[in-house]
């Protein structure tokens, strides 16, 4: 029939164009499921040290934070530094942070870097470009509708919706449908 | 056919967001902004509310999750004031952190009373909402632009919740998003709980019917290079 001979067009071509946008959300959204299990945005790696000699607060200008920051490692690089309590020096390293007790010599560290591709997916799955990209997942949600629908009516017979598709699309529904009852 | 039918789509889209981007964009040159520090700010928030600053300040910590705010410093160092996006701003950088940054935005205030106690406790007891991530609305919780950073290298775990991911402790509408199981929910209800009653003692303390959050929404901003 002629109308299934559409459907599967626009089922074919809307599964073509869409599918970059259903790596992005579909893989985005599974991280962002986990936020309380891991960061998708960022790597941090937390470690502690001990620093020897540490002068007091008073003695501490940007060449002696610098100093500081290269003595847990060479390759940290000195941005700037502040004083967030007594006895406490948070330096600022283009990895990320050092802070350290002035009276005990202890550093925390804190490198942070951020995580590819993750990062770039939910910048998107977040909508976080507003503007013209509000407007393609709009369309990217509006095709995901019509991929379900004309997934609905390609096949005939047995397998289609007449058929085991039937069951299969009732158990979809009902799964949320479930959990709706079971939790709001 | 099908290719046309697309053009078409694509052809709308970009016709419809381009007119809706005009109307939303903020104009600075309308307004008429008075540049504050972080000082005066936190003396005298209220006289700000809903007023457009420029206010400088050194960048302490940038959200870790979705970078919606940011903490700046004044000049002593101790004081700190929250900074969120704006419409015009998608998320702040984590490389922020320790840039001097000038920012023009509009003061913002909740105000935490009885009325939005009750509608927070309310929203604890249905659970649900807060395990989805939900949560009160307004939900940038309060008091986060007071006091001082904690030290981290007394107490790993302690610092490392309070200053490297701030989100958990400045708003409830963050939370549940870590529960795991209904034990946990359970412990994030009686977290929450407990917190809203140390509200409700901080507000009795300090004779007035309401605490005030204020923070600045960015309309935009530049880092100041020395």
């Amino acid at each position: 029939m002629k109308i299934r001979k559409w459907l599967r067009i626009i089922h074919r071509d809307m599964g073509y164009i869409f599918f970059g946008m259903s790596m992005v959300y579909g893989i985005s959204g599974i991280a962002l499921n986990h936020l309380g299990d891991w960061n998708p945005d960022y790597i941090i790696k937390i470690s502690e040290a001990t620093l020897q000699n540490v002068p007091a607060a008073d003695d501490i200008s940007r060449e002696v934070a610098g100093t500081l920051a290269r003595q847990i490692d060479q390759n940290y690089q000195y941005r700037s530094h502040f004083f967030p309590g007594p006895g406490v020096l948070k330096i600022f390293i283009k990895q990320g942070s050092v802070t350290i007790n002035l009276d005990s010599g202890r550093a925390y560290i804190e490198v942070i870097k951020k995580r590819p591709v993750f990062r770039e997916m939910n910048f998107l799955h977040y909508n976080k470009p507003k503007k013209l990209w509000t407007w393609f997942s709009d369309a990217f949600a509006l095709a995901l509708i019509l991929l379900a629908i004309s997934g609905l009516f390609m096949i005939r017979g047995k397998k289609g919706i007449t058929g085991r598709g039937a069951w299969l699309t009732a158990l979809g529904i009902l799964i949320p449908v479930i959990f709706l009852i079971l939790y709001l | 056919m099908i290719t046309r039918f697309f053009s078409l789509i694509i052809l709308l889209v970009l016709t419809i967001s381009c007119g809706q981007q005009s109307k939303k964009t903020t104009d600075l040159s309308e307004l008429e902004i008075s540049e504050v520090t972080v000082e005066a700010l936190l003396a005298d928030a209220s006289s700000y509310v809903e007023t457009p600053i420029s206010i400088k300040g050194t960048v302490v910590h940038v959200c870790r999750h979705g970078g919606q705010r940011l903490f700046i410093v004044g000049e002593d160092g101790e004081d700190r004031f929250r900074i969120t996006v704006g419409e015009n701003i998608s998320e702040f950088d984590v490389e922020l952190e320790g840039s001097k940054i000038e920012v023009n935005g509009i003061v913002k205030e909740l105000i935490i009373d009885d009325t939005y106690l009750a509608e927070w406790e309310a929203e604890v007891g249905e659970g649900s909402k807060h395990d989805r991530g939900e949560g009160h609305e307004g939900g940038v919780g309060h008091g986060d632009n007071h006091g001082e950073a904690p030290d981290q290298t007394e107490d790993h775990d302690e610092g490392h919740d309070a200053d490297s991911d701030n989100d958990h402790a400045e708003g409830h509408e963050d939370h549940g998003e870590e529960a795991d199981g209904e034990h946990d929910v359970a412990e994030q209800e009686d977290a929450q709980l407990e917190r809203i009653q140390a509200v409700r003692d901080e507000i009795a303390a300090s004779g007035q019917d309401h605490l005030s959050d204020y923070w600045i929404e960015t309309i935009e901003f530049k880092v100041i290079t020395e």
